[in-house]
């Protein structure tokens, strides 16, 4: 009788056990972190920029020994700026990936997409770029922001113009997502409060190119200055378009437009742009020091607003697990206890709605950069 | 000549079969850990959903004339506490460990600890069906019966809502709406039947027409089993926002709750027509907030909406929303002794609304709040979901499923 099994075969299921079995020990030793943003499309620049901030704040938790002995993996998913599909992600990032935190998205309509689906999941969100004040006033319990929202930018802005500009009448030109509709309304009640007029305020949808239409409406009411609450690429187009019609005037904007992005488009013309700017790199001392070094290294160009605030964001996640890891509590306990942090992005803290509790600075654009500058 | 086994030695020292198979193994296990491309590593999203753009003729049939407003009551037999053993106790339950109260008022006639409620249905043959973060349960006999895709029970999870049209349950969930005359056969519906989205999240059965909330629009199920669908770009505009948090029928009018406001449908009109919608918002209204968490018609007629920012009732007759008047609402929140603004769910009971939040149930009588917390029986205090059979208040946490008698509250 002859043997059905000898030397080789045996050697062979060594192998194969052993794969199995480091492939599970592998799998089981991950902590793993939903990415909802858009990778692709025109809202990308914000997406990428904050999955570069992520993946520099992944590889130093992992490279400090991971969370609790845990190797953090994060699972990106693209939503290309669309809220169906950011949604989708969510049910697929919770549901089938089983993450234990999402962050994202980045436009605001997105977000509060994602946020319904993880508050009644249980699974805590923490978004670092979307600002519409509702994602944190609609008492949710899983929801965290750790970015200033509109209502301290339109607040900061509106302040300036108004005191420093003397700028007496404000025309708005807004997208009509669920973030430059609130950006514009905020600023709106903002600047009506310090005594500055409103004499029109048009939306536009995403994705147009021609504002010129809009931009003689607004022209003929002769307003001494315009703000701009949209996303990088048609602000960038706005602003160009208004200064090719001869507008003078100066411009104001939200963090949409803080990015190389708007910059890049817009060209000259946004030349003294004053846009929010909630990462002064200039604040932070040395960890704020080192991380912009790092991130020059690993991609070669230089981090902005959204890459910082995704950096912080995943290590305030990463100190949320700990923390829960050590007291035994959940990790949406632990992340709402963060009541004070020291960021790349500065100082910052949240406060009981989950919100981001520091004020925010202003920019203006000189010679092709942002220029930090006093509020 | 015998056929060798492909695993057996070869006489000659050499077995190419084997070890050929060996290193195909290998490399399939090596690629599967190791080899995956960063890009690799991201899921893939489902397909996108299908093309809603073909113009909407059809209406849904109108009520009977003088019919009155389908009432879930009037139509499900009493499911009597006391009728069957409750699942837990309350003397069980209050001894089931240290973390929980040692005793529990007599108005709770059923707990049944559960995985996070969505939703709940006390069905027309008497069993109560319970939509869950993991799946679906069933309450019968005294039994409660969990049946998820971890066994088999039922292909989805989570469940996000219910409804009984008389003849077959409809389970609505992130993956298509499932209908089932057994609870044990499940028949599942998705875009490519005709849903708005695969992502339901609300269910409301008229009495003659399904309606169904998604993540992009409303569907609803005409009798012949066709869905036709309403989307923010069908209705051009009318709908004001993708996705939809709550469905109520209301005569002629279709309440929709989505995250820009109260979108009302006049279904004697087709939805492409702009005309045929008016939705009420925060900004020109004093309604408390423009997400809409849940919506409920009293049989008097009256429209209540929960909000993140609190328990709103319309006060203005819809006729005359369509005219111009401005909608009023009636509010209750922080200010008004509710333990949150946040409300999550409404049920109106005869004179009474009884509210869920996340920090209690509530009972409001004549303006006035009573607040009903874990110190009070429930089994967490996050009030997601409310149902009502007569006589008894079904009640969802995240704890679990509990039944109020309401005559024994009362006394």
């Amino acid at each position: 009788m002859k043997h059905v099994f000898g030397f080789p075969q045996l050697v062979a299921l060594l192998v194969i056990g052993s794969l199995i079995w480091a492939g599970l020990g592998t799998g089981g030793n991950t902590l793993k972190i939903g990415v909802i943003a858009p990778l692709s499309g025109s809202t990308a620049v914000y997406g990428l920029a904050m999955r570069n901030g992520l993946n520099l704040a992944a590889t130093a938790i992992n490279a400090a020994g991971g969370i609790g002995g845990r190797t953090v993996e994060l699972v990106y998913l693209d939503e290309s700026n669309d809220k169906l599909v950011a949604a989708e992600a969510t049910r697929e990032l919770i549901y089938r990936q089983n993450v234990a935190l999402v962050i994202g998205a980045v436009s605001s309509d997105a977000t509060m997409n994602v946020q319904r689906i993880c508050e009644r999941a249980r699974v805590p969100l923490l978004t670092s770029v979307s600002t519409n004040p509702f994602i944190t006033r609609v008492g949710f319990r899983y929801t965290f922001r750790c970015l200033s929202d509109d209502t301290v930018q339109a607040e900061s802005l509106a302040r300036t113009a108004v005191r420093r500009l003397n700028l007496r009448r404000v025309a708005i030109i807004h997208d009509s997502n669920k973030y430059g509709s609130m950006g514009a309304r905020v600023y709106a009640e903002k600047a009506a409060a310090l005594g500055q007029a409103i004499p029109v305020s048009v939306a536009f949808d995403s994705g147009m190119t021609n504002f010129s239409p809009l931009l003689e409406s607004i022209r003929q009411q002769n307003p001494d200055g315009l703000l701009v609450w949209g996303l990088a690429r048609e602000s960038a187009l706005i602003v160009r378009q208004a200064r090719e019609l001869g507008m003078r005037m100066p411009i104001l904007g939200g963090d949409g437009m803080a990015t190389t992005g708007f910059l890049d488009l817009a060209g000259p013309a946004a030349e003294g742009a004053l846009v929010t700017m909630p990462f002064n790199p200039t604040r932070g001392g040395e960890v704020t020091r080192r991380f912009l070094e790092d991130y020059q290294r690993a991609y070669g160009t230089e981090a902005d607003s959204f890459a910082a605030h995704g950096y912080d964001a995943l290590q305030l996640a990463a100190t949320a697990f700990r923390t829960a890891g050590e007291r035994g509590i959940p990790v949406r306990e632990a992340l709402a206890g963060i009541s004070a942090y020291q960021g790349v992005t500065g100082p910052g803290g949240l406060d009981a709605t989950g919100n981001e509790t520091r004020p925010v600075e202003l920019s203006v654009v000189k010679a092709g950069r942002f220029v930090p500058t006093e509020s | 000549m015998t056929p060798k086994h492909p695993l057996a030695r070869d006489p000659n020292g050499s077995n190419l079969a084997f070890w050929a198979g060996l290193i195909l193994v290998f490399t399939l296990l090596y690629s599967m850990r190791f080899g995956r491309p960063e890009q690799a590593a991201t899921p893939q999203l489902l397909p996108p959903v299908a093309n809603t753009s073909q113009p909407i003729v059809m209406t849904p049939p109108p009520l009977p004339p003088n019919a009155p407003i389908p009432r879930s009551e009037e139509r499900i037999p009493v499911v009597t506490p006391g009728d069957k053993p409750p699942v837990v106790t309350p003397a069980q339950f209050a001894g089931t460990g240290p973390s929980v109260m040692r005793s529990i008022p007599a108005w709770w006639q059923v707990v049944a600890p559960l995985p996070a409620v969505r939703a709940i249905l006390p069905a027309p043959d008497g069993q109560v069906w319970v939509a869950t973060e993991d799946g679906l349960a069933r309450i019968a006999a005294g039994q409660v019966t969990q049946m998820t895709p971890r066994d088999g029970g039922f292909p989805a999870r989570p469940a996000t809502s219910l409804a009984h049209d008389g003849a077959a349950l409809w389970i609505g969930s992130y993956e298509g709406l499932f209908r089932t005359t057994d609870g044990r056969r499940f028949e599942r519906f998705t875009a490519a039947d005709g849903l708005a989205h695969d992502m339901v999240w609300t269910l409301a059965w008229d009495g003659a027409i399904l309606w169904i909330g998604t993540q992009n629009g409303i569907s609803f199920r005409l009798p012949d089993g066709r869905f036709e669908t309403v989307t923010k770009r069908i209705s051009n505009g009318g709908l004001a926002d993708l996705w939809i948090g709550a469905v109520a029928r209301l005569g002629f009018w279709a309440l929709c709750g989505n995250d820009d406001g109260l979108s009302i449908w006049d279904t004697r009109q087709p939805a492409a027509n702009p005309t045929a919608w008016h939705t009420i918002d925060m900004f020109a209204t004093n309604l408390a907030h423009n997400w809409i968490l849940s919506l409920a018609v009293s049989k008097a007629g009256a429209v209540w909406a929960a909000t993140p920012a609190g328990l709103c009732r319309l006060r203005t007759p819809i006729e005359q929303l369509f005219t111009g008047t401005r909608a009023e609402w009636e509010v209750f929140n922080r200010s008004r002794s509710m333990p949150t603004d946040r409300v999550d769910a409404v049920v109106p009971v005869g004179e009474d609304v009884w509210a869920g939040c996340p920090e209690g149930l509530v009972r409001i009588r004549g303006g006035l709040t009573r607040v009903l917390t874990p110190a009070d029986g429930l089994l967490a205090s996050d009030v997601t979901s409310l149902a009502l059979s007569s006589g008894t208040l079904w009640v969802g946490t995240s704890g679990g499923v509990q039944a109020l008698a309401l005559d024994a509250f009362d006394r």
